[in-house]
């Protein structure tokens, strides 16, 4: 039934040239491919939310937060070990979260940090890397990249620095503003004088039947999804129209030779792919003539700033709050790559670069 | 929740049933594009030339799936949520006349068994509709911009049903263009290669090419390749091999950078980004953009020799 459907988008852009036609189809791979990869895991985290709202009582959740706010911050930036998931599905439990009274700059951090400092992402950035540090450049000389394990590393390292320092600035501006900064979906059910005890008989609320409560989390659920969803596919189709003006090739060119514009690039490259933290490490791989630190600010950037996110963002802060954020991000990223940067080339390379230089062997053949 | 059936406006029951529907066409959706894969067990991930086999990495294709399922799931339980609600609207708004004096076991049940007075009765309802306001009250802060919402969700069912998208990526999206100087533009017939051929990965002859040795080695020998054909003028091709690791817009393009001329009669109907193997001999020549740089070059003598194959692990 589909293929026999009229392609009416084809059939025009047909009439016009042939090179228009592939950019129309270019546009529309990449927005459903982003929208399609990112979808079961934002259902898959309005679920948790919908879970999260109906049966976890406020009550529970403030017993595991730890009293000292620095403790809980640094403790939230690690949570993506124990509970790894992509920065969509992270959204929609993030702002149930903060309605449960979780503090807003451990859930900042956990945002921030969690699709970077996780298993999944450690694993793929170990693998996208590997051998990298035998790299040659086009006259045959070492190319000073780093591999697998250093890149894993630093990308961890960095990661958690910026997350940690936004998380702190988030909290001085939250003992500021307060729920100023957040979104009335994301306001805590104590600040607004409600308070749900996840139907365990803790309140005067008469129980809720079973259906009762799937029946609540499958509102929610819903309603987070449609909510996230949106942002998600506007993010998507912001992403997949600026790909037509920086591709992957335009950003070599334009900053080979370049490092401290590659940066730069690169950085602006993150937010405009829309890449997940499982596959950004790949494509920045493929960047085989940038130096380290722009490839490392990419790392860093993507999954926690890009068009998707910044749509999704909206749902839970306010214009402030994500700003701040981004700001705070931005520059954290922008500065530890310089200073990585100017401390490899200076003397990282000479001192720790851990690469070979491979002999010329006889073809082994095959892929 | 059903006992706060009556506060709740129209505009609450027509965004649960948007929601419900485009929702439903979202899941539904999922699950057709699993469908439409068509790799077979045991063939590498570019072989595929379904919907989903362009967008998506096989190792997505399942979440795509329970993705689908639990949206179709969600939707029913939902459905029938709100039908209850209905049903109980209906069923109250039928007692209400009797309300004003009776206190009916039935409206005693409802409230919780509470003695059920016309205060009591106004209480619960203001708590129950309290608690409904976590829900239907921020719903209402954006019922008046929510239905947009709706129009923006159903653009990927739309696109699905208008067969789209149904082409992979043309070779120029990777940036295939290499300079090759006057190469292809000379008549000339292909030196015979001496010895048989030399089967080389895609990237051997480029990460050689800087080597004296390895020129001096392989000039003039006859050499194979295979990738996908990426033309770059009417007698000159490459070879390149594309991956994808979650999706389409991580799509990374491994090029040989070895200039390949096609024989006088051209290559034959072959397509853009189509698997072949390819036997030539080998040269070696200083490339136009970058002297002490050195291109490898394979010069195909015949058309026989350019075959077409199935889709290779990347």
């Amino acid at each position: 039934m589909v293929s026999n459907v009229p392609n009416f988008i084809i059939l025009a852009a047909t009439s016009t040239s042939p090179s228009v036609e592939q950019s129309v189809q270019n546009f529309i791979l990449i927005f459903l491919s982003i929208l399609w990869e990112a979808l079961p895991f934002i259902v898959l985290g309005a679920l948790i939310a919908g879970i999260l709202e109906e049966l976890v009582p406020q009550q529970l959740v403030s017993k595991f937060i730890p009293r000292s706010r620095t403790l809980a911050i640094m403790i939230g930036g690690l949570l993506g070990i124990l509970f790894p998931m992509c920065e969509c599905g992270i959204i929609p439990v993030m702002r149930r979260l903060l309605r449960k009274g979780v503090p807003l700059s451990c859930c900042v951090a956990y945002l921030l940090a969690g699709p970077i400092i996780n298993g999944v992402v450690m694993l793929s950035t170990f693998a996208a890397f590997y051998g990298q540090q035998n790299a040659l450049n086009s006259s045959g000389q070492p190319a000073y990249q780093i591999g697998g394990l250093g890149m894993m590393s630093l990308r961890m390292f960095f990661g958690y620095l910026v997350a940690m320092g936004t998380s702190f600035i988030v909290e001085w501006q939250y003992r500021k503003h307060g729920s100023k900064l957040l979104a009335p979906l994301a306001v805590a059910d104590t600040e607004k004088g409600q308070t749900k005890d996840g139907g365990i008989g803790l309140t005067d609320e008469p129980p809720k039947t079973w259906f009762q409560k799937i029946s609540n989390i499958s509102e929610t659920a819903l309603h987070d999804f449609v909510d996230i969803t949106v942002f998600l596919i506007l993010g998507a189709l912001l992403a997949a129209g600026s790909r037509q003006l920086l591709s992957h090739d335009t950003v070599e060119a334009l900053s080979r030779d370049k490092p401290v514009l590659a940066i730069g690039m690169m950085m602006g490259l993150a937010i405009v792919l829309c890449l997940c933290s499982e596959a950004d490490a790949f494509v920045a791989a493929s960047f085989v003539s940038l130096r380290p630190a722009s490839k490392l600010a990419f790392l860093v950037l993507g999954p926690m700033l890009d068009f998707k996110l910044f749509g999704m963002y909206t749902r839970i802060f306010r214009q402030r709050l994500i700003w701040t954020i981004i700001t705070s991000v931005v520059i954290q990223v922008l500065i530890y790559s310089l200073i990585f940067h100017f401390v490899w080339e200076g003397y990282g390379k000479y001192h720790w670069w851990s690469g070979t230089v491979p002999a010329l062997n006889s073809p082994k053949g095959g892929g | 929740m059903g006992h706060t059936h009556e506060h709740k406006d129209n505009t609450y029951y027509i965004e649960q049933l948007c929601t419900i529907g485009v929702c439903a066409a979202l899941g539904i959706v999922g699950v057709m594009l699993w469908r439409s894969t068509t790799i077979k067990p045991g063939e590498p991930a570019g072989a595929g030339t379904g919907m989903i086999d362009l967008m998506l990495n096989p190792n997505f294709h399942l979440p795509v799936l329970l993705g689908g399922i639990t949206l179709v799931i969600l939707i029913l339980v939902r459905a029938l949520a709100v039908w209850s609600s209905v049903r109980q609207t209906a069923h109250h708004h039928d007692h209400e006349h009797e309300h004003e004096h009776d206190h009916d076991h039935t409206h005693d049940h409802e409230h919780g068994g509470a003695g059920c007075s016309e205060h009591e009765h106004e209480h619960s309802h203001e708590h129950e509709h309290a608690e409904a306001a976590s829900h239907s009250h921020e719903h209402g802060h954006e019922h008046s911009a929510a239905f947009w919402r709706y129009a923006v969700l159903l653009l990927p069912v739309v696109l699905y049903f208008l067969n789209l998208p149904n082409k992979t990526f043309s070779a120029a999206y990777f940036g295939a263009s290499m300079d090759v100087g006057d190469l292809g533009t000379e008549t000339f017939a292909a030196p015979k290669a001496s010895g048989d051929a030399t089967e080389f990965g895609l990237t051997e002859l480029k990460e050689g090419a800087p080597g004296a040795d390895f020129r001096k080695e392989y000039q003039g020998k006859a050499g194979k390749l295979k990738g996908q054909f990426t033309p770059m003028n009417n007698r000159v091709f490459t070879l390149m091999k594309t991956k994808m690791n979650c999706c389409a817009a991580d799509a990374i393009a491994v090029k040989s950078e070895v200039a390949i001329v096609a024989p006088q009669g051209g290559v034959g109907p072959i397509q853009d980004m189509e698997w072949i193997e390819v036997e030539g001999t080998i040269q070696f020549r200083e490339k136009p953009d970058e002297p002490g740089a050195f291109m490898p070059i394979l010069q195909v003598p015949s058309k026989d020799k350019i075959r077409k194959i199935p889709p290779q692990p990347f």
